[in-house]
């Protein structure tokens, strides 16, 4: 009777995963087809010959890259060459939703950037396209980290996202012996300097730090009468950096901190934080932590007849908050709530550069997402970073590296314009209010703004955290 | 002393949701003397089930809520038919970590669904007053929280009598005091088995929209909540209910007042106790408790024999 | 007579580590062989393999404490994390935020151990008090305690979020970070902390296999049986449930020490309840209480991802649009194999490893 049983067991569960696939592909479907829709050939480009010869490294090709990898076009001149970069993503761990995102975009940039410039693009990198190879999951798992990083070293030039501040600072010696020269997804203050990176991390969009002294130096701008403030954020590269930057702003302009709530990630507890605005009332707060805790400490607050200004670091909003049938759509929409952005203005930004991601992105993906956004920026200034290695005439690590160290890069007006390897953090900052209105959830305020307190910080005193 | 108030109320409500799923560790544990690991994950599942139909699939809010509860009961079911009928008489922590086991499954698939943005339940709670609160002499009462206790009184209420007086309530306490003899006076123990984990199904169901309901949002991030209740059963003891009752909102009132005085505390003694004491603190004071009365506040103490 | 290999003429033949000489002779080779592996294997696998002798050597940690001696321990992870951090202070390079001392790997490597082991004997006294699952619950409460302690003590452990970098390989007062010229042969950081670490398996594998033939573990199968009959034979509880946890944790802190000089650095929040479950999965997945299994079972679980991926890539499923991804999957096998060993295979791999031995020992015949 019990092996009957146990063979009822097998059969259920053979079943119920039959079940549960075939029920999840027909899901999937629906996306997949979206996706093919949307494939934009560009292969027609006449072949590029320069005469140059350029040096050339590891997980640089003679051969051309493959027409599509991760189920996006890479849009590569098959008459080209092609240079291959890393991605270390997270599929399973905190950031599993994020990553596929960002990827997404990734890749999507690079269809753009191999594109041909009469149609639009950059036309790639001399006579190499450029692909990213299937990403690896870390799992945001230091460990799964480095194996991803020694399974993939051997075979890309460059990363194009090592995902995880300590991660990445954890292969950061790996990285120096190989010369790999990598994009960051945080906006950690101290990838700006050599002394925390070594010159490896191509970072991107303005930081953590300067946001906070941003958010602060707006809101007593536009805001009105702020006297005293709390800071709430998650330990580590993103919340600490973030409250260090809004108590120096808040030192700088004689503000009251009245208290400084920044526990882990997973010990954060919504009711201390509502506990904290009733029992120690402050008129604006800044917190950077996440969307789902975002909207409870909002809404918690709010039910106490609590609704102080509050500047959100990118991460804590989500265009979720504005949509139809939200709870909190009318607080979040009240004009007390402020938010700023993933290092970048949002999807529908009026720049150059967003309107070729609008461009290149709507035919792949319909959505505004703000990491969409994060993934597009992300590869800008690696795209300037090769395009300066190409023309030095050496594209091995060590070129790229060289190129990367000095070299300044733009981002059609997407980020300002940015000097690499001058140990000082970007300090241009985005700030919108919430809007459902529009796809990516927020209204465009104040772009590239640059508050006193930012302006007259010695960035050169090194990382904020 | 509007403040205290407010600690307090804010303390009961969290008390109130960890009960409902304290009761569920409880009943299980108790009738089929399985600590049930996955029992947080079902909590998120009721949740996910009711905002895949109520937002998802556009079905009223309170049918969508129904079917939803039900639905966790009957998965609730369906683990024990599957994965731990076999494993009767096994060693306790044997069947504790097959839940486990069933833990992950559990969230990863549903993770795999709620995806990059946080899922609201579309209950219209929210929608009363000033955000779903009302405010009474100073303390703000929130209508989600209200709910919750008083859904929470009444099932406790209902299972009591359920006990008492129903055939399958007398059943299952039998079972639970002993399985053989139970079995030796013709009680179905197996279909009591079933019985108990749809129950805790359902008020898996119940407290996972308690937890996420109105704008708490759920997000991969929400099982933690329902971890939280692991202290609350270890202070009462595994086999007590009114324990499992007493014991979340000793853990919810200890949330409560850390969350509102622990700025005041730090001032008095001198040092900080660091961020996030506060969801500390209640595994603290179970470490305390069950170093003195090892079998919890409730639990009856197991006789031994050699 | 003496040639017979079951024949044994007195206890002591019985009981040795390897009863004949077949076995001498395959653990000879297998060491050998082991010693080649940095030679041919690529440095993802190498990695891999590295990994999973440590994290044998933390599951031989938690054995002694749940298989051998049966007390619930569900807050092994921390005792590697006392590990680790004490070995990244003694050994670690100091920063502008936390402290580090630079000192010798001959310093840190036993300090880490026996500074884990020290918190360990500080935790016996509960597990006298406490036993099944309301030890287990506590054990629970330390693994919420010790990280509120990581992530808050930030001159130790960099703070949540961010880390701090794990010891440095110096050696007898030999830098190994760049790596070592031997002769012709450049072995790297990896390849030097691969050695490290099968020495240090072969040495601590030995340990739990010694252990097991000692008065010591024959008290320990004793209190795992029954406490109250180990007690009226004579058994001072107490002592050896704190031998068990001193032992236990011993392990765990060695295992930690090394465990994230691999990955460079570490990172509080690594040391949560899911990690710390994963090392009882692993036990159980290998075979609670037996020698080998926690060994099969920290190869088997360490390097499950590189297979389940091969296997992903081999068959193409991961492109066919199914709806979870290749981290998912891994999850889920994950979750089922802890199901099915349970309930089909409580011995574990080890279980599978004894019948097939005894499968082919006797074959063509079936008993």
């Amino acid at each position: 009777m019990n092996s009957l049983r146990k063979r009822g067991i097998i059969i259920f569960s053979i079943l119920s995963l039959v079940i549960v696939a075939c029920g999840g592909a027909a899901e999937e479907e629906v996306v997949e087809e979206t996706v093919e829709e949307a494939v934009v050939e560009s292969l027609d480009s006449p072949a590029v010959t320069t005469a140059t010869a350029v040096k050339t490294g590891t997980g640089v090709t003679a051969e051309p890259c493959p027409a599509e990898i991760g189920g996006v076009p890479t849009g590569a001149d098959q008459s080209k060459g092609c240079i291959y970069l890393g991605l270390l993503n997270d599929y399973t761990g905190p950031y599993a939703p994020a990553g596929p995102g960002l990827e997404l975009a990734q890749r999507a940039f690079w269809l753009w950037a191999n594109s041909p410039e009469e149609a639009g693009g950059r036309g790639g990198i001399g006579n190499y396209s450029v692909a990213i190879r299937e990403g690896f999951d870390t799992g945001y798992n230091p460990q799964k980290h480095l194996e991803g990083y020694t399974a993939i070293k051997d075979e890309v030039a460059a990363l194009a996202m090592s995902l995880g501040t300590p991660q990445t600072l954890f292969i950061l010696d790996e990285m120096d012996k190989d010369n790999m020269v990598g994009v960051p997804m945080s906006w950690w203050s101290g990838w700006s300097y050599k002394e925390n990176d070594k010159g490896l991390i191509i970072e991107f969009g303005s930081q953590y730090c300067a946001d906070g002294m941003n958010a602060v130096d707006w809101s007593l701008e536009n805001l009105g009468d702020i006297k005293t403030v709390g800071i709430m954020g998650f330990a580590g590269d993103y919340g600490s950096d973030w409250a260090a930057g809004v108590a120096k702003a808040a030192e700088a302009n004689g503000l009251t901190v009245a208290w400084t709530y920044t526990p882990p990630s997973t010990e954060f507890d919504v009711a201390q934080a509502v506990g904290l605005m009733v029992t120690q009332p402050v008129d604006a707060y800044f917190p950077a932590i996440s969307a789902g805790l975002m909207a409870q400490v909002a809404g918690g607050a709010a039910q106490q007849g609590l609704t102080p200004f509050a500047i959100l670091a990118g991460p804590s909003f989500n265009d979720a908050f504005v949509q139809e049938g939200f709870p909190l759509k009318g607080l979040f929409e009240s004009g007390a709530i402020y938010a700023m952005g993933l290092g970048v203005a949002p999807y529908e930004a009026d720049t150059p550069g967003h309107a070729v991601m609008r461009a290149t992105m709507g035919q792949i993906v319909e959505s505004a997402n703000a990491f969409l956004v994060a993934g597009w920026s992300s590869q800008y200034h690696l795209l300037g970073v090769l395009e300066a290695a190409n023309k030095g005439g050496d594209l091995s690590r060590a070129g790229i590296r060289r190129a990367a160290a000095n070299v300044t890069v733009s981002s059609d007006g997407m980020m300002e314009p940015r000097e690499l390897g001058q140990d000082r953090a970007d300090t241009a900052a985005y700030i919108g209010i919430p809007d459902g209105s529009i796809g990516s959830g927020q209204r465009v305020l104040a772009f590239n703004y640059q508050g006193s307190s930012a302006k007259s910080y010695d960035w050169t005193s090194g990382s904020c955290s | 002393m509007i403040t205290f108030l407010q600690a307090t109320f804010e303390g009961l409500s969290l008390g109130a949701v960890y009960s409902l799923v304290a009761i569920g560790f409880v009943l299980i544990y108790k009738a089929t003397d399985v600590l049930s690991f996955a029992q947080p994950a079902l909590v998120v599942v009721g949740a996910g089930l009711i905002s895949a139909l109520a937002v998802d699939r556009g079905v009223p809010f309170w049918i969508a809520f129904i079917v939803g509860i039900l639905l966790t009961g009957i998965i609730g079911l369906v683990m024990e038919r599957t994965f731990l009928r076999p494993m009767v008489g096994e060693p306790v922590f044997s069947v504790a970590i097959l839940t486990i086991g069933i833990d992950i499954l559990l969230r990863t698939v549903l993770n795999n669904w709620i995806g990059l943005n946080p899922r609201y339940l579309g209950d219209p709670f929210q929608s009363f007053g000033n955000f779903g609160s009302v405010n009474v002499g100073g303390v703000t009462l929130k209508y989600l929280e209200i709910a919750a206790l008083f859904t929470g009184v009444i099932i406790i209420i209902l299972l009591s009598v359920f006990f008492k007086r129903s055939k399958y309530g007398v059943a299952m306490m039998a079972t639970s005091y002993d399985q053989e003899a139970a079995l030796a006076q013709g009680i179905n123990v197996g279909r009591i088995f079933g019985l108990v984990w749809l129950i805790s199904g359902v008020l898996a169901g119940f407290a996972g929209f308690f937890i996420t309901g109105g704008f708490n949002t759920l997000t991969q991030a929400s099982f933690l909540s329902a971890l939280r209740v692991l202290p609350a059963v270890a202070i009462g003891g595994l086999d007590s209910i009114p324990g499992a009752v007493i014991g979340s909102l000793i853990i919810g009132l200890t949330q409560g007042y850390v969350a509102y005085y622990q700025l005041m505390l730090e001032g008095v003694i001198g040092f900080s106790l660091g961020s996030g004491f506060s969801l500390i603190a209640p595994y603290l004071i179970m470490f305390f408790i069950l170093i003195f009365k090892p079998d919890g506040l409730f639990g009856t103490k197991e006789v031994e024999r050699v | 007579m003496k040639n017979r290999p079951n024949l044994f003429t007195d206890y002591r033949k019985e009981s040795s580590i390897f009863p004949n000489n077949t076995q001498k002779f395959w653990f000879a080779v297998l060491i050998l062989v082991s010693c080649t592996f940095p030679f041919f294997l690529s440095s993802y696998w190498k990695l891999l393999v590295t990994t999973s002798l440590l994290t044998a050597i933390a599951c031989w940690g938690l054995n002694i404490v749940s298989g051998l001696a049966g007390q619930i321990n569900l807050a092994h992870g921390v005792f590697v994390g006392i590990g680790t951090y004490v070995s990244a202070i003694i050994g670690g390079v100091a920063t502008s935020s936390v402290i580090g001392y630079e000192l010798d790997m001959i310093i840190w490597l036993p300090l880490s151990g026996l500074a884990a082991a020290f918190v360990g004997i500080l935790i016996s006294p509960v597990s006298a008090r406490l036993k099944g699952l309301n030890l287990g619950l506590v054990t629970l409460a330390l693994v919420f305690i010790g990280s509120h302690f990581f992530s808050n003590l930030k001159f130790i452990t960099g703070g949540a979020g961010l880390g701090r970098k794990a010891a440095s390989l110096k050696f007898l007062g030999q830098d190994l970070e760049a790596g070592l010229q031997i002769g012709n042969v450049l072995l790297e950081k990896n390849d030097i902390i691969y050695y490290f670490s099968l020495f240090l398996c072969i040495v601590m594998g030995l340990g739990v296999k010694n252990l097991t033939r000692s008065k010591i573990g024959r008290a320990f199968s004793a209190i795992r049986d029954r406490d109250i009959a180990a007690e009226a034979l004579g058994i001072n509880l107490f002592k050896f449930k704190m031998y068990a946890f001193a032992l236990a944790s011993f392990y765990a802190g060695i295992a930690g020490s090394l465990l994230f000089t691999i990955a460079g650095g570490v990172e509080p929040g690594t040391f949560n309840l899911l990690y710390s479950i994963i090392f009882i999965a692993i036990v159980i997945i290998g075979g609670a209480g037996t020698v080998l299994g926690p060994l099969y079972g920290a190869f088997f679980f360490t390097t499950l991802p590189g297979i389940i991926q091969a296997v992903l890539h081999a068959t193409g499923l991961s492109d066919t649009g199914f709806f979870l991804n290749a981290g998912e999957i891994e999850r889920i096998v994950f979750g089922f194999f802890i199901i099915f060993f349970l309930i089909f295979e409580p011995r574990g791999l080890w279980g599978i490893w004894f019948r097939l031995r005894n499968y082919f020992k006797a074959w063509p015949f079936s008993y």
